[in-house]
C-alpha cells in the first residue's frame, strides 16, 4: 500500500496504518536526525518527535508532495531548533558508542569496523558546519533531494540554498584538509618513532653479533 | 582568474555533468592550492556519498505508536482547534474592549454635560454612534441616579478604569493569538 493510501486510512483512524508509514520511513528519518544531532539517544528522540508532530499535522498534508520529503522536512526543523535552542551538544567523537545498527548481521567483522570509522568520519565532518548548512549537505548527499525539494523542506528559496550548498562545500573541504594536516605531524613523529625503534634494534643486533 | 571561483565553478560544471573547460583544467594544473582544495572536496563528497545508513535501535515503531496512545491524541487536527479558540476569545475581547469604550464615552458625556437630547442631523455612523452615546447616557444617569451617593466624575473614573482592564486583556489574548498562530506555522514542515 502507498503512503497516501496509508496516509488516508490513518486520518480515518487506522491507527495502523500510521505505525506502517513509521516502519517504512524511520531510517530515512532516523538518518537526517543522527547526521544532525551527533547521538544516537538524541536521533532516537528527534525521530520520535518528527513521528509523533506528523501525526498532530497530518490534516495539513498535502498529497502531491512526498510523503517522505514531508516527514524530513519536519525532522530538519526540529533538530535545527534543538541545536539552536542549544538543547543539544554534539557528543566528542572520542566518546562516541558504538552503534549496535552497523554491526548489522549481513556485515562481516571487518565491514562493521570500516562502517564505523566512516561514520565517525561523516560525523567529524558534518559537526565543521553550522547547523543551517549541515541541514542542506546532508539532505543533498545523503538523502539525495533536488535543491528545489530543499528549498521547499527548508522554507527557503533555490537560490539560498545554493547559497548554503556552496558554502558548506568551502566548509567541508577545509575541514578535510585541516584534518589530514592535523594527522600528518602524528604520522610523521610515528615513522620517526619506528624509524628509531628500528635503528636501535638494528644496532642491539650488531651489538649482539660482536 | 581568482582560485576560489574557478575552484567552485568547476565543481557547478561537474554537478550538471559538464566537463571542466579548458581554461579551468590549466588553472587546476597550474595552481597546487586548488588542486589540494578540490581533492578535499571529492574527498569530503565521496565520504558523504558512501556514509553507512543509519537506523534506529529495533522497535522503534513500536516507542513511537506507545507515545502516541499516551498522549491520547484522538483525531490529527489539534492545531487548526487551538487556532480557532483564540481566534473567538480575540474577537470577545475586541468586543468587550468596544463596548466598554461606549460605556466609558457616555458615562464621560454624563459626567460634562448631563441631560442632552438625541443627535439628529450628523451624518450615517457618526449619527448612530451619537445617538447610541445618549441611549448610554440615559442608563448611565439611571445608574448614577440609584447610587446618589457616588459624583458623575467618580462614575467616569471608573468607566475609564473599566475600559483599562479591558483593553488589558484584549491586549493579552492577542498576544496568545499571535504566539499560538507563530507555534502553528513554525511546526508546520
Amino acid at each position: 500500500m502507498d503512503d497516501n493510501s496509508l496516509v488516508a486510512r490513518t486520518l480515518a483512524g487506522d491507527n495502523e496504518a500510521f505505525a506502517s508509514l513509521v516502519q517504512t520511513h524511520q531510517n530515512r528519518v532516523f538518518g537526517l536526525a543522527y547526521r544532525m544531532l551527533g547521538r544516537r539517544e538524541d536521533a532516537e528522540d528527534a525521530a520520535q518527535e518528527t513521528f509523533l508532530r506528523a501525526y498532530r499535522q497530518l490534516t495539513t498534508f498535502r498529497t502531491e508532495r512526498s510523503f517522505s520529503t514531508w516527514l524530513l522536512s519536519i525532522c530538519a526543523h526540529h533538530c535545527v531548533d534543538l541545536l539552536r535552542r542549544r538543547k543539544i551538544d554534539w557528543l566528542p567523537l572520542e566518546e562516541a558508542p558504538e552503534a549496535p545498527a552497523l554491526a548489522a548481521p549481513d556485515r562481516s567483522p571487518e565491514e562493521t569496523v570500516l562502517a564505523r570509522e566512516r561514520s565517525a568520519q561523516v560525523l567529524g565532518l558534518l559537526k565543521a558546519l553550522p547547523p543551517k548548512y549541515r541541514v542542506v549537505t546532508v539532505l543533498y548527499y545523503m538523502h539525495d533531494l533536488s535543491i528545489s525539494e530543499i528549498a521547499k523542506a527548508t522554507h527557503s528559496s533555490g537560490g539560498a540554498v545554493k547559497t548554503q550548498l556552496f558554502r558548506a562545500r568551502d566548509m567541508l573541504a577545509a575541514e578535510v584538509q585541516r584534518t589530514k594536516s592535523a594527522q600528518e605531524p602524528r604520522q610523521g613523529e610515528a615513522s620517526e618513532r619506528s624509524a628509531l625503534v628500528a635503528g636501535e634494534k638494528r644496532l642491539g643486533v650488531m651489538a649482539n653479533g660482536m | 582568474m581568482e582560485c576560489k571561483a574557478t575552484l567552485w565553478h568547476m565543481r557547478d560544471r561537474f554537478d550538471i555533468g559538464a566537463p571542466a573547460g579548458e581554461s579551468d583544467m590549466q588553472h587546476l594544473a597550474a595552481c597546487p592550492e586548488c588542486r589540494n582544495r578540490l581533492n578535499a572536496l571529492l574527498e569530503a563528497e565521496s565520504l558523504l556519498h558512501i556514509a553507512p545508513d543509519e537506523s534506529p535501535e529495533p522497535g522503534f515503531a513500536d516507542r513511537v505508536m506507545s507515545r502516541l496512545a499516551l498522549q491520547v491524541v484522538a483525531a490529527p487536527a489539534p492545531v487548526q482547534t487551538k487556532r480557532t479558540v483564540a481566534v473567538a476569545l480575540a474577537v470577545v475581547s475586541a468586543a468587550v474592549v468596544a463596548v466598554g469604550c461606549i460605556v466609558a464615552c457616555s458615562t464621560a458625556v454624563l459626567a460634562l454635560s448631563p441631560g442632552r437630547a438625541l443627535i439628529i442631523g450628523l451624518p450615517g455612523a457618526a449619527a448612530s454612534l451619537a445617538n447610541l452615546m445618549v441611549v448610554m447616557d440615559a442608563i448611565a444617569q439611571s445608574v448614577v441616579a440609584a447610587v446618589h451617593a457616588l459624583p458623575a466624575e467618580l462614575l467616569a473614573a471608573v468607566a475609564y478604569t473599566l475600559v483599562l482592564c479591558c483593553s488589558l486583556a484584549a491586549l493579552s489574548m492577542i498576544l496568545v493569538l499571535v504566539r499560538s498562530g507563530k507555534a502553528s506555522r513554525a511546526a508546520l514542515p
